[in-house]
């Protein structure tokens, strides 16, 4: 038994985490609580990267994980790794479901630089509150505002630039043995 | 610059292994498997390329013992040696086993990588189906891959890379292989021919070459590397 199960799905910006979680999530039923819900909730409020941002935004997510697990709800959580959530973030979340018995899968997008070139300005970036300009983009990078600690090796790394989201989410579906985690 | 070790494999021999480590920031290990031809300084070159972005590098010299020191040119006698050597005097288990003692040398130091190219290639894709210890694999125009070990899915996150117009490695058989849709592999075709990644080689092809090394570069960093 596996249990309840939280799959984390990261990559860089621009890497097609979002559009593939909705499709697996599409394919799965498992709810998708993607990386820019509680941060555009705390935007309302909070400049990125105060204090109070960041604090909350780290514990959102990890309650919800929490709460979830007890519950024995699986879901699909989305992450970009940036330096400003603590970098033991993923250990504690993984440590918050083991202890209800459940289980983290992480999944790594990657994609090409020029790659992401192409897609960070797309039009539906924008629409979504994403970050959409390749020049702050690259400003970011050269700030280091990226350096996060590596991730744990998934079993599962799909180079976005070269899958469909379908394709690239039913992969991830099979790798998982995601059939029997909805609901 | 690496430096040829001495290493004891699983069978109590002792063979050469081209060692080369990071100056600076340690992501992991790489286990870099030779072409047929052995060690060379082409091989030896891209394991001190992987030192310098960050990895520590183990390149065994698979065919020490039944030929130490061999190193080959592309073509000619030494050609028609490689090719006996890994045909008939080398058995293909015996490199997956010295694969696997260096990959368990690396293995308490972070996460351990492996890429290969041509029969080391198939010597890379093999050990992503069979070792429980690697993070990421990043394979080059195995043969064998194909033709062989085409059903199992990989353990760990692999990219299989090939070329376009390799004859020794007809389209057929990585279409086939691209149609098993094993979840934890992708396989990239190039338009390129066999040995595209050597710019030792008639056949080298640069874009392909730096395009297959963004994409292991970008696997590893993202398993943990």
């Amino acid at each position: 038994m596996r249990g309840v199960r939280l799959v984390f799905l990261h990559g860089p910006a621009a890497s097609g985490k979002l559009t593939v979680a909705r499709e697996l999530a599409a394919l799965t039923g498992l709810p998708l609580f993607h990386n820019h819900l509680v941060v555009d909730a705390l935007l309302a409020v909070f400049p990125f990267g105060s204090p109070g941002f960041v604090e909350l935004r780290e514990r959102m997510w990890l309650d919800v994980f929490a709460a979830a697990a007890a519950e024995d709800r699986s879901l699909i959580f989305t992450f970009h790794p940036e330096a400003s959530v603590a970098p033991d973030f993923p250990q504690r979340a993984v440590a918050l479901v083991e202890a209800a018995g459940g289980q983290v899968d992480f999944v790594v997008l990657t994609c090409a630089p020029e790659m992401v070139a192409a897609r960070v300005e797309a039009p539906a970036r924008q629409a979504c509150g994403k970050l959409s300009s390749l020049a702050l983009l690259r400003e970011l990078e050269a700030a280091g505002a990226f350096d996060y600690p590596p991730l744990p090796a998934p079993p599962i790394a799909i180079d976005t630039g070269a899958v469909a989201p379908g394709e690239a989410a039913a992969r991830i579906r099979t790798a998982l043995a995601l059939d029997s985690a909805s609901g | 610059m690496g430096e040829m070790i001495r290493m004891t494999m699983d069978d109590g021999a002792e063979i050469a292994v081209y060692h080369a480590s990071p100056d600076g920031e340690h992501r992991g290990g790489l286990v870099l498997i030779q072409e047929i031809f052995g060690v060379t300084d082409h091989i030896r070159e891209l394991c001190d390329e992987y030192a310098a972005d960050g990895y520590e590098v183990l390149a065994p010299a698979l065919f020490d013992r039944e030929h130490p020191g061999f190193e080959s040119d592309y073509s000619g006698a030494q050609f028609e040696r490689a090719v006996q050597l890994a045909r008939e005097l080398h058995p293909f288990e015996q490199s997956l086993k010295d694969a696997q003692t260096c990959i368990d040398a690396l293995k308490g130091k972070g996460p351990v990588f492996i890429t290969g190219f041509c029969y080391g290639g198939s010597v890379a894709w093999r050990m992503a189906q069979i070792s429980p210890d690697l993070a990421a694999a990043s394979a080059y125009y195995g043969s064998l891959v194909p033709t062989q070990f085409a059903d199992d899915a990989p353990q760990c996150a692999t990219i299989a890379h090939f070329g376009r117009f390799d004859a020794g490695i007809p389209m057929e058989g990585v279409e086939a292989l691209i149609a098993k849709d094993h979840p934890t592999a992708q396989v990239f075709v190039y338009d390129a021919n066999h040995g595209f990644n050597s710019d030792r080689r008639k056949d080298y092809h640069e874009p392909s070459s730096e395009q297959a090394r963004e994409r292991t570069l970008m696997l590893f960093k993202a398993c943990g590397g």
